[in-house]
């Protein structure tokens, strides 16, 4: 059965992208690029310029010189696409729609399905100029998604965000409003360091997502963490410091590291089975007797919880908001 | 043990030596843990407690309610599964195999699917629930089926039926897009049991205990085959019933204390007959203290692999569990015990 499945999905892509490929050489033929982004982009002088090769953390990536449509398959592109007002033609669904957080930003994409395993037919039907993609997929389902059309796999580590803003700008070309974005972020991290230096050299922070019930805290330089410990340079916990990815952390080791702050993620489709989870933590007499809940210094959901934390529009929102609950 | 010759001493030095060795233990994971408490502290918070000292609230909300829920949930599991191997003389049976876990999975997804954010304590009845159903259902048909209580036949009945939930509990799961949190509700979270849950869920296992107990002579006799326990007298078909029960009553209160644990159920059942013989009367108490003995370490230890972060319990059940598995097996396994 299982094998029989394969085939047919096997025969369905391959038909599926003849016809995909025939479409894409008409529509590059005609268009000329109207566009000069040539900061980082070298024309092709070959294909007289109706491709361009982009290069993104070391790799090269042909895609059309104009790009009409772009499918946001990661919600870190999404959140990308939404600050820097891209409009993607396919997105992402989490629970059967647009994250509500980005529906604004995002509405008028159709739905692509879920971040693991996109579905190929619904992004095939929309004949996309270039995919952005996760580099959290399997090797598989990125295969597959470079079969359909180029794939560029968005990086989820934190640190890279300033290359995922800039490659997402050049394909969408809005180059500028991401420089824009970069500077107006450096000054405020510029501005926050001087202040930081005094106020929280000191001081042991700490980002925790609930989910499932659990509460979970994430190395130093994934998640929201790098804003926290290299832009407002906290210091790094040493239980931050010893994680990899994510990690459980338990009422009794976070009793141990008795942060100064805390800041607490909480995102209701992600504890279905504990909805009052968050109320519960709140009132545990041994959350309450921390330093930081001692000093009101717990911070729920400073911004939206769905949030990757890694993107520029997850930085920027969180920055101003950290910026506000630690340095005021 | 293994100096001592005669079979029948060696359920008497488990009786009386792991309740010592259980309380050594338990007295362990109350002094240490990931924070440093020292002895005195812990004393305090249990004689003179102070409600906003925070060492004395991780005692008594957090390590106090582990302990005991470990003991509490490792006796349970032993003896669920020494009485489901027994009844159905199947030395692989463990209520994963029963359609027991299954049952419980496939009430608890549509509970979370249409019934979303039922308190805890309605959480462990569904999941009890759930857990009678799906034996129910295994035993229904074993029992409309000429010869389908016999070992094999139950087992690809309990496979197939077990499958069957589950796949329609995915389907739901997968449907409503809550997928990953039900698998989280399964998740073992020793360390968040609450004490009010501890203590609502007690009577239920008490009388799993109690049942087990008290039926162990004849879950022996059972074990000897259906004709010869016909033979001897025995109704078999109460006795089933009633061993049922006790499995259900074990099984779903741990699953809903703790979670799923692995191989607790399957293997201190098999490591008890190992040492004690083929008598139910022996295995079951002995699996009671050597269940509860094997998981308070194992909670012990999982504190410690990879330190300041907790290890999930069922990964260590698996990692000391499984060594000393095949070394009995190894030495005693040519003695046809069983």
């Amino acid at each position: 059965m299982k094998k029989r499945w394969g085939f047919g999905a096997a025969a369905l892509l391959t038909i599926a992208l003849a016809g995909c490929s025939s479409g894409e050489e008409a529509s590059t033929e005609k268009t000329e690029a109207s566009q000069e982004d040539t900061t980082t982009v070298t024309a092709e002088e070959k294909a007289e310029a109706t491709t361009q090769t982009i290069s993104y953390l070391g790799q090269d990536y042909t895609v059309p010189a104009e790009v009409d449509s772009i499918v946001a398959a990661s919600l870190e592109s999404m959140e990308d696409a939404a600050i820097l007002g891209i409009k993607p033609t396919g997105v992402l669904q989490v629970g059967g729609a647009i994250p509500t957080y980005l529906a604004e930003d995002l509405a008028g994409a159709e739905l692509i399905g879920d971040k693991r395993e996109p579905n190929a037919e619904s992004i095939l039907a929309l004949g996309p100029d270039v995919i952005v993609g996760t580099s959290k997929w399997t090797e598989e389902v990125a295969g597959k998604m470079n079969k359909i059309q180029t794939t560029i796999p968005y990086s989820h580590i934190s640190t890279n965000w300033k290359e995922n803003l800039t490659v997402l700008a050049q394909l969408g070309g809005k180059e500028a409003e991401a420089k824009q974005i970069i500077a107006d972020y450096e000054a405020k991290v510029a501005e926050a360091q001087s202040l930081s230096k005094e106020k929280l050299a000191d001081k042991e922070i700490v980002i925790i997502r609930i989910r499932g019930g659990l509460m979970y805290i994430y190395s130093k330089d994934t998640y929201l963490n790098p804003v926290l410990y290299e832009d407002l340079g906290a210091p790094v916990p040493d239980v931050i410091a010893q994680a990899k990815a994510q990690a459980e952390i338990t009422l009794e080791t976070l009793a141990e590291v008795n942060p100064d702050a805390i800041f607490l993620q909480f995102e209701t489709s992600e504890n279905a089975d504990a909805p009052k989870s968050l109320e519960e933590l709140q009132s545990n007499p041994i959350f309450k007797n921390l330093t930081a809940s001692q000093n009101d210094q717990v911070f729920v959901n400073t911004i939206e919880p769905l949030a990757q934390g890694g993107t520029a529009w997850s930085k920027v929102k969180f920055l101003d908001e950290a910026y506000e609950s630690l340095l005021k | 043990m293994f100096i001592l010759k005669t079979t029948f001493h060696r359920p008497l030095a488990i009786l009386i030596g792991s309740p010592f060795l259980i309380c050594a233990i338990a007295l362990l994971s109350i002094l240490y843990g990931t924070k440093d408490i020292s002895t005195i502290t812990v004393w305090n918070s249990i004689f003179y407690f102070d409600a906003n000292n925070i060492d004395h609230q991780i005692i008594r909300t957090s390590r106090i309610p582990r302990t005991l829920a470990v003991i509490l949930v490792g006796a349970f599991l032993a003896v669920a599964g020494a009485v489901m191997q027994g009844i159905t003389r199947n030395y692989l049976a463990s209520p994963s195999l029963m359609g027991v876990n299954d049952g419980s999975a496939f009430v608890i997804t549509l509970a979370i699917v249409f019934f979303p954010g039922l308190p805890n304590y309605q959480m462990i009845l569904l999941s009890m629930l759930g857990s009678c159903i799906g034996a129910g259902l295994v035993f229904g048909f074993g029992s409309l089926i000429r010869n389908g209580l016999s070992p094999v036949r139950l087992a690809i009945i309990g496979t197939v039926i077990g499958t069957f939930l589950s796949s329609i509990a995915t389907a739901v799961a997968m449907y409503y897009q809550v997928s990953q949190t039900i698998s989280s509700w399964y998740n073992t979270k020793v360390h968040t049991v609450d004490l009010n849950m501890l203590f609502l869920s007690i009577p239920f296992g008490l009388v799993g205990l109690l049942l087990a107990i008290m039926s162990a002579r004849a879950i022996t006799i059972s074990s000897l085959g259906e004709d010869i326990a016909v033979g001897l007298g025995q109704k078999t078909k109460v006795i089933r019933f009633i061993s049922m029960v006790s499995v259900v009553c074990l099984t779903g209160t741990a699953v809903a204390l703790v979670g799923k644990i692995a191989f607790v159920g399957l293997v201190i059942p098999h490591i008890t007959r190992f040492i004690v013989g083929v008598d139910y009367r022996h295995i079951i108490p002995c699996s009671l203290f050597l269940g509860a003995l094997f998981l308070s370490l194992c909670d012990l230890v999982s504190r410690y692999i990879n330190f300041p972060y907790e290890t999930p319990i069922g990964v260590v059940t698996a990692l000391i569990g499984v060594p000393f598995f095949l070394f009995l097996i190894r030495k005693f396994g040519g003695e046809n015990r069983g």
